[in-house]
């Protein structure tokens, strides 16, 4: 399957991505309720976009206290039934990588669907840091960078 | 061309600020508070104005765009600037800032969820970061130097830096979940996506991560974080695209027909049809406002 | 007469209706069934305190409807409970006289609330614990206007709260140990959610015990070791323990927690027989010992683990975490690993400060983050969680100025984080004025 992988050395936390999903899943500029988004932690030096990774073996889908959250076994893509949230949080809190975002809107916390196969950040990404690949492939180049890394470590390093 | 604009007047003085709501003329940008707002100036010389256009924030290449203004010899001085602060001061839920008075002591300045509070400055850079209610408030510092965002970008040059720490503001943070207004995403959408295809093929773009930070939403070639990003009004530049909120210049993105791409993103963003002919209009009245004397009461 | 079913499970949770789901994905074919003591169809057993504040209604916390598993073609036996396992017969009878053969069995009999039995007046009317749905109707249907809860976990609390929302005039917490949730928090967190129950109007009392309760034919008061609380209810929350009585007759191996005793693919010594969720003991990820942490997604997760085994494929469940989880309120309140008890007698640092809006606490030990705990804000809690599951050293490395992208942005984030946490004396941000509520310029 294809997911939304993210080239960290590339990855210049522009914020492009966060505003384009805000606009084209809620019709307004809210980078606050976006799928996508730039984790600050500190200053400019930390900061990097999120988004879901559709898991393998997806820990928010036993962390929802209402069963809503389901890897698709043919897709496997990870969605949920957004309309029937409680929004206990329990997916945000265990989500590995903090990709889990709470839309005010439908009071529910929601994640990236990949806009039904045609995601559009992908489209605005200056750096093409942020791809639309197969999870595979990208698994393979990111290992391979890293063994190369190991042979002949450079000053950009690989993450 | 109306634009609802919600302004604070903050004044130092009296440790007050009101936040304010105006229908404002001429797409609602730097040129208010030389007209509908003239009264500040003879209220405060020194008076500090910052400004956002109705693009700033937006998402489109570029619209990290931001004016400061003060007068300087009697005529209006600009600092247009990239940054973060623009946008997070609207998803604050202000577009514009008005600051006359001074402190006699040191303070920082929070506008959180379109409440304007005044500070005790405590700390260090670390504790600015700690000090945030959301985690992408933008942070200023003012030095003798410079204003600049997230201890990184200067924002604005030594000017604008000295009126406001001659006013006592040391810090600003600007944070909130707020929404920036949008009247047409359908139609804003695929023009946002066409103009970043646009900068992306045009390979002006910046090139790796942290080592070379980029500004918020810059499509431009990486300039140093020194400067304070692009100065349209330097060299004659157009001053409507930073009015506006769009940072489309010499040393930022570079659009094919840009007032024609402008006007587009105007209509789809104010809801109101906009055509090149209005922005050109604009574009010379604020060039006409620049070179007025403002003390002798011209405008 | 006997039914034979392919696979068979006892309890109708979250434990086992993850495993029969998990099952029926992968062996389409297989017959799968549920045998339930309740009446209902699976619902989100931490929303019943939505269900009782009036928040959420029955519909919105069930997890399936009768439809749903028919649609999975699960079927489902309920309001009847199991009384004999015979694991030579491998079959499997109930107390209305029904018998089931099984292939395989899953044993997910869930959890019970504790309840003090010995205590006067603990079995008199208005003596309530919040488990089912039928105990939430029961508290619905009762008379009341004071309500004490006792204990403070993450259902005592959340009761206490849907009580006031309820229309109860006083609600009023007694925990024992000297601080509320004293396995989950600290003593300073702790008085930053003692302040978020405050102002959601419940009362707090801590190292305060119940001694006994007094009423004439019904719950009239609450006799602790410092005072009498006057009241109409009582809502015991001092903690479940697994269900294991029918296991232990069964001779399915407990440990010494009191759990059953399964291995990483779910299995009991008995042959056939799988067990998950609340009525087993598991290692712990962080101490990797065994633990009761009876909890939602380990429940989900073990159910997933049984039920994929069940069906033919080898999965490993990787251990269960406590983490602490509620909401007062509006304000979120999160916390996991160890706290300063766990900590005692050993050289570990304390990092905290009032930011991000909220109040943060970390605790690092040998180099490591520990645990960590949050009220009123989630930043920076997936960083530490992920941290404390890695088991590695903080990276302070990352926090280098001049970093050319060598670093994972979650360890500089990691840093950042750590690095905005100052020691338990920093003050707090001073306002000198505020421009909320006023307007004149």
């Amino acid at each position: 399957m294809k997911i939304l992988t993210i080239d960290r050395a590339k990855c210049t936390g522009c914020g492009a991505c966060q505003m384009i999903c805000s606009i084209a899943k809620k019709g307004t500029v809210m980078p606050s309720d976006a799928r996508i988004r730039i984790r600050r932690a500190g200053g400019i030096d930390t900061q990097y976009a999120v988004v879901c990774q559709h898991c393998a073996e997806p820990v928010c889908v036993s962390a929802c206290m209402r069963g809503i959250i389901d890897k698709d076994p043919g897709t496997g893509v990870v969605s949920r039934r957004t309309e029937d949230c409680f929004a206990c949080a329990a997916c945000r809190v265990m989500c590995p990588v903090g990709a889990v975002t709470y839309d005010r809107d439908q009071e529910a916390f929601v994640t990236c669907d990949l806009c039904g196969g045609d995601p559009v950040c992908v489209k605005v990404c200056p750096t093409q840091a942020l791809r639309f690949e197969d999870v595979h492939q990208a698994s393979l180049d990111l290992r391979s960078k890293y063994a190369q890394n190991l042979l002949n470590p450079t000053e950009g390093g690989v993450n | 061309m109306q634009r609802i604009v919600r302004y604070a007047l903050i004044d130092l003085l009296n440790r007050t600020a009101a936040v304010k709501e105006v229908s404002a003329g001429q797409f609602g940008c730097w040129s208010l508070h030389f007209e509908e707002m003239r009264f500040l100036w003879e209220l405060d010389p020194e008076a500090v104005a910052f400004s956002t256009g109705p693009l700033t924030g937006t998402g489109v290449p570029g619209s990290g765009a931001m004016v400061w203004s003060c007068l300087r010899r009697g005529a209006v001085h600009h600092a247009a600037a990239e940054g973060r602060f623009g946008a997070a001061l609207r998803c604050a839920g202000i577009d514009m800032l008005f600051i006359t008075g001074s402190s006699p002591q040191p303070l920082r300045l929070r506008i959180c969820q379109g409440e304007i509070t005044f500070e005790n400055p405590v700390g260090n850079a670390s504790s600015l970061l700690a000090v945030r209610r959301f985690e992408d408030a933008a942070l200023l510092t003012v030095s003798r130097e410079s204003v600049t965002e997230d201890r990184c970008f200067v924002i604005a040059g030594e000017y604008i830096a000295q009126r406001l720490l001659n006013k006592g503001i040391c810090a600003v943070i600007a944070e909130g979940d707020g929404a920036i207004p949008l009247a047409d995403s359908r139609r804003f959408t695929p023009l946002c996506v066409e103009l970043w295809q646009e900068a992306i093929r045009s390979r002006n773009l910046p090139q790796s991560g942290r080592s070379r930070p980029v500004r918020f939403l810059s499509a431009g070639c990486p300039v140093s974080p020194e400067a304070p990003a692009s100065s349209p009004f330097d060299g004659g530049g157009d001053p409507v695209f930073a009015a506006l909120g769009v940072a489309w210049n010499k040393t930022g993105f570079s659009a094919s027909k840009p007032k024609q791409r402008l006007a587009q993103l105007l209509t789809a963003c104010l809801g109101e049809p906009c055509t090149p002919e209005e922005l050109t209009a604009l574009s010379k009245h604020l060039k006409a406002l620049e070179r007025r004397n403002l003390t002798r009461g011209t405008v | 007469m006997v039914h034979n079913v392919d696979l068979l499970i006892i309890g109708n949770g979250v434990a086992g209706n993850s495993a029969a789901l998990t099952a029926r994905r992968l062996r389409p074919e297989m017959s799968i069934m549920i045998l339930g003591k309740e009446v209902h169809p699976e619902y989100a057993a931490p929303a019943l305190p939505d269900y009782l504040s009036g928040e959420l209604s029955k519909e919105k916390i069930l997890v399936k409807t009768f439809e749903d598993y028919i649609t999975h073609n699960i079927q489902l036996r309920l309001n009847d409970e199991v009384t004999i396992i015979d694991p030579d017969r491998k079959t499997v009878s109930t107390a209305g006289g029904e018998e089931f053969s099984y292939g395989k069995l899953i044993v997910a009999t869930g959890s019970f609330p504790i309840r003090l039995h010995r205590m006067k007046g603990t079995t008199l009317p208005g003596n309530f614990v919040l488990k089912t749905i039928d105990d939430v109707e029961a508290i619905v249907a009762y008379p009341g206007k004071h309500a004490v809860v006792v204990g403070s976990g993450a259902i005592g609390l959340e009761g206490g709260l849907a009580l006031k929302e309820r229309g109860y005039e006083r609600v009023t917490v007694v925990e024992a140990l000297d601080w509320i949730s004293m396995r989950s928090f600290d003593k300073e967190t702790a008085g930053e959610v003692v302040k978020a129950l405050r102002s959601n109007g419940l009362e707090v009392y801590s190292g305060e015990s119940v001694m006994g309760v007094e009423g004439n034919g019904r719950v009239q008061a609450v006799r602790t070791s410092r005072r009498v609380i006057p009241c109409d209810l009582i809502l015991w929350g001092i903690g479940v323990r697994p269900q294991v009585e029918l296991a232990r007759k069964t001779g399915i191996a407990l440990g010494e927690l009191g759990g059953i005793r399964v291995d990483s693919h779910m299995r009991t010594n008995l042959p056939d027989i799988y067990a998950c969720g609340d009525c087993t003991e598991s290692p712990d990820r962080l101490s990797g010992k065994p633990a009761l942490n009876l909890f939602w997604e380990p429940a989900a997760r073990g159910g997933m683990v049984a039920g994929a085994n069940c069906a033919g494929q080898e999965k490993e469940f990787t251990g269960s975490m406590a983490v602490f989880l509620t909401y007062i309120g509006q304000t979120p309140v999160v916390a996991f690993g160890k706290t300063e008890q766990d900590l005692k007698g050993l050289d570990y640092q304390v990092l905290a400060s009032h930011s991000c809006g909220g109040y943060r606490r970390v605790l690092l030990y040998g180099g490591r983050i520990a645990g960590a705990q949050f009220v009123n804000t989630m930043d920076g809690v997936t960083e530490m969680l992920d941290q404390l599951q890695k088991g590695a050293p903080i990276p302070w490395e990352t926090a280098e100025a001049g970093d050319s992208g060598k670093y994972a942005a979650l360890q500089r984030s990691l840093t950042a984080y750590i690095q905005q946490l100052e020691a338990p004396r920093a003050p707090l941000p001073q306002v000198l004025e505020s421009s909320a509520g006023r307007s004149g310029f």
